[in-house]
This record gives C-alpha cells, structure tokens and sequence, in this order.
C-alpha cells in the first residue's frame, strides 16, 4: 500500500533530498515491493526533462523590455540615502505611488500586451501640499543629473503629452516643445497641493536638463520673471490660471531664453 | 534601514529579472501578467530597498516579494478582470529553432508543467528551475517541508502521464 507519505519519500529520494538512515529504510522496502519500485520508476520518468526545459524557458524571457522598465523605475526613484539629504518637500516628491507607475508606463492589467514605451520618466508623484511650488520643482529637480536621460525616447511620444496636457489645459505640441538645439527626454504627471502639475524634460546637447513645468492651480497672471533657486536659474510666469515655470542648471540667460519660446509658444 | 541593502537592491534586480519573470510565468501561466508581476515587484523592492538587509538573499527576499504580490492582489484582480489562465499553455511554451530536438523536448516538458496546478507548478520551478533545497522552497512558499514533498511527488507524477 503506497501513501501520499511514500510519495513525498520518493520524491525527495528520487532528488537527493532524503536524510541517509530514511533512504536505507526506503531501499529495503523498495528491494521487496514491486509496487513501491514501479511507483519509483514513474516518479523518475515524470522528472525527466523538467529542469533543461525550465532552463530553456530563461531564454524566452522579454529582457530588454523588463530592463527598460526597471531603469525607469531606478529613475523615478532615487535613493532614499540620497534623497535624506535634500529638503523635505523633495524628499516627498520622490514618493511615487506604485500603481500607478505601471499604469504610465503601459503595464497596467489591462494593457499587458504592449511593449513598455522606453520614454522613462513617466510617473504619478504627489509633492508636499503647502509651500511654494516652484522651490517644490527646483527641490525635485536637484535629483537630476545629466546622466539622468541618457538614452531617453528621441522623440514626444504625443500620446502621452496629449494626457498630459489634457490635465493642465495646455495643448504641449511635440514640434514646439523642444526648440533647437534642445531634445526632448520624457514627461512626469505630478501634482502640488493636490493640483495638477505636468512637467516636460528637455536636454541640451551635453544632456543638461531644462525643466518646463504647468500648474493648472487658478494663480493670478503675472509676467515672467527670473530667479535663483539654490543652484537652479528659473524664470516663470502666469496666465490662464495656470502657473508656468523653465528651471535648469544652465545660465540665467539661457534659461531665459527657453522660456521666452516656450511662453510664446504655449 | 540600511543603505548597503538599498545599494544590493538596485544594483541587484537587473540581473534577477529574467529569473523573476520565469517565477512569475510559473505562478501565473500567463506571459502578460508575468511581466506585470515583475514589474510590480521591481517596484516594490525599489520602494522597500531600505528594508533588505545586505548579503541575506536579494533573490529570495524579490521572489518573495513577487509571490505575495502575486498571491494577494494580482492574481483576484486577473480573475476578476476576466484575464484567466487560458494562455498556460502557450505561455509555458519556448520557440526559437524548431529543429532543434532540445527546444521540442523542452517544449514539451514545459506544456505538461503548465498543466499543472499552480501550487505544482511554483514547487516545480523553486525545486527544479531555482534549484532550491526543500527547506528553502518552504521558506519562499510559507509551507511545511512536507507540502513540499507532496507537492512534487504529486507533479512528478502528473507530469508522466501528460508528458
């Protein structure tokens, strides 16, 4: 009589994983059970070729998509050792909600098919309430290096800046986003005190970034202006209840530049 | 916290991956929901990367990770969404060469572990794809070491007569 615990035995002896002094037992009974033997043999042939085809299966694996898609998600979310170091409000706009990561990135359950869209920087993140949002932006920013869009998408994906710019009310045209000599690198959906924020990242040709942030927060309209935020030169301005930023690294008169096409062209 | 398990966990998933997706194919028979598993689970490491202690087992404590997001909201989500598990078939499958006499044998022993239970087919990848001891497949599976061995005895047994 075989019992599902002469089963379990048989497997593990079959693996290699039976403690000695059971496996002596288990081959005495073996040597006079023809049953036990047969039930052996089966166990045996029902393993055969399972571990190779496994192994096979490594191969098939989607690598590159999966890859892209944790870059992205590496990107997205800085190290939080590094992140203790900056202020408080920038600590709090790196928390990016999980699910809805893969929902922009094209992974959401109801769009598993697709091929993950390389276009990065995509996330919904939640800024600190309170404050001032442009020091909320330039804190966020100061994660970003020039190293942070290599490889992003050459070109808008118009897709993803038509969602985006439905959030703020703004038409974010591809052709008109990136001026030369700047390339666009990728687009975040955020939010500030609850307010939809949409921010667009340009890179210069050494890979500065040149962030082009709207706030659709009913703020007063006011001319551009520029100023310093820590090691950010900005210049903003208002209209339409909506509050428009350009911030980067880069000099004040450069950014200023940026942003005089931009205010002209959005 | 700690900030040398946070550096293991982003330095360490990239190489996981293409392990991870295999698991997350085992659990869910579905190629689609496998990479959507993994990806949440990247995420969820990245999120907890300060939590893992370094030099305890990147891949054991992700395929954990993998496994209870699998378990506690993917898999009823799938359901409930009508995805099912119709696929298994075809997602426990590899192509590539056809002539070649090793992708048509490993193609078949892949399609007799699809139609597995799931149970089965999670032991069968931790304990014959992973190359788990008994114990540490219990571990990953939160079960007896016994449930290991009937699991197995039962797959391999299955696995003869659909193969």
């Amino acid at each position: 009589m075989i019992d599902e615990d002469d089963d379990g035995r048989l497997a593990a002896y079959v693996d290699g994983h039976l403690a000695a002094a059971e496996a002596r037992s288990l081959e005495a009974r073996l040597a006079g059970d023809a049953a036990l033997r047969e039930r052996l043999r089966a166990m045996r042939e029902g393993g055969a070729g399972v571990a190779a085809g496994l192994a096979a299966l490594l191969a098939q694996a989607p690598t590159a998509r999966l890859e892209g898609g944790l870059e992205a998600m590496l990107r997205d979310h800085p190290p939080r050792f590094a992140r203790s170091r900056l202020a408080p409000l920038a600590r709090l706009a790196a928390g990016v909600a999980a699910a809805a990561v893969l929902l922009a990135m094209g992974y959401g359950l109801g769009k598993l098919s697709g091929p993950a869209s390389p276009e990065a920087p995509s996330a919904e993140v939640a800024l600190a309430p309170g404050g001032d949002w442009r020091q909320a932006v330039t804190e966020y920013a100061a994660l970003y290096t020039a190293d942070t869009f290599a490889g992003a998408p050459a070109a808008a994906d118009a897709a993803r800046l038509a969602q985006l710019g439905a959030k703020v009310g703004v038409a974010f045209a591809a052709d008109k986003l990136a001026p030369a000599p700047y390339r666009y690198a990728g687009a975040q959906s955020l939010a500030y005190d609850g307010k939809p924020l949409a921010q667009i990242v340009l890179v210069d040709a050494a890979g500065l970034p040149f962030l082009f942030c709207v706030i659709a927060n009913g703020e007063p309209a006011a001319p551009m202006r520029g100023a310093r935020r820590g090691e950010f030169a900005t210049a903003s301005w208002s209209r339409g209840g909506r509050g428009y930023i350009v911030a980067s690294r880069a000099a004040d008169e450069r950014v200023a530049a940026l942003a005089g096409q931009l205010q002209e062209a959005f | 916290m700690s900030e040398a398990g946070e550096r293991e966990v982003r330095a360490g998933l990239k190489p996981l991956l293409p392990r991870l997706w295999r698991y997350a194919l085992a659990l869910s028979a579905s190629r689609d929901a496998a990479e959507d598993l993994v990806q949440a689970a990247c995420l969820r490491a990245i999120e907890r990367a300060g939590q893992f202690q370094a030099g305890t087992g990147l891949d054991r404590w992700t395929f954990s990770i993998l496994r209870s997001i699998w378990l506690n909201e993917l898999r009823a989500r799938r359901v409930r969404e009508g995805g099912g598990f119709v696929d298994a078939a075809e997602a426990l499958s590899v192509d590539g060469e056809a002539a070649m006499q090793s992708n048509i044998l490993a193609g078949q022993v892949l399609r007799a572990v699809a139609g597995l239970p799931e149970a089965q087919r999670e032991v069968v990848l931790l304990c014959y794809g992973e190359g788990k001891t008994y114990a540490e497949a219990a571990d990953i599976m939160g079960s007896p070491i016994g449930t290991v061995m009937s699991r197995l005895a039962a797959a391999r047994l299955a696995l003869g007569k659909l193969k």
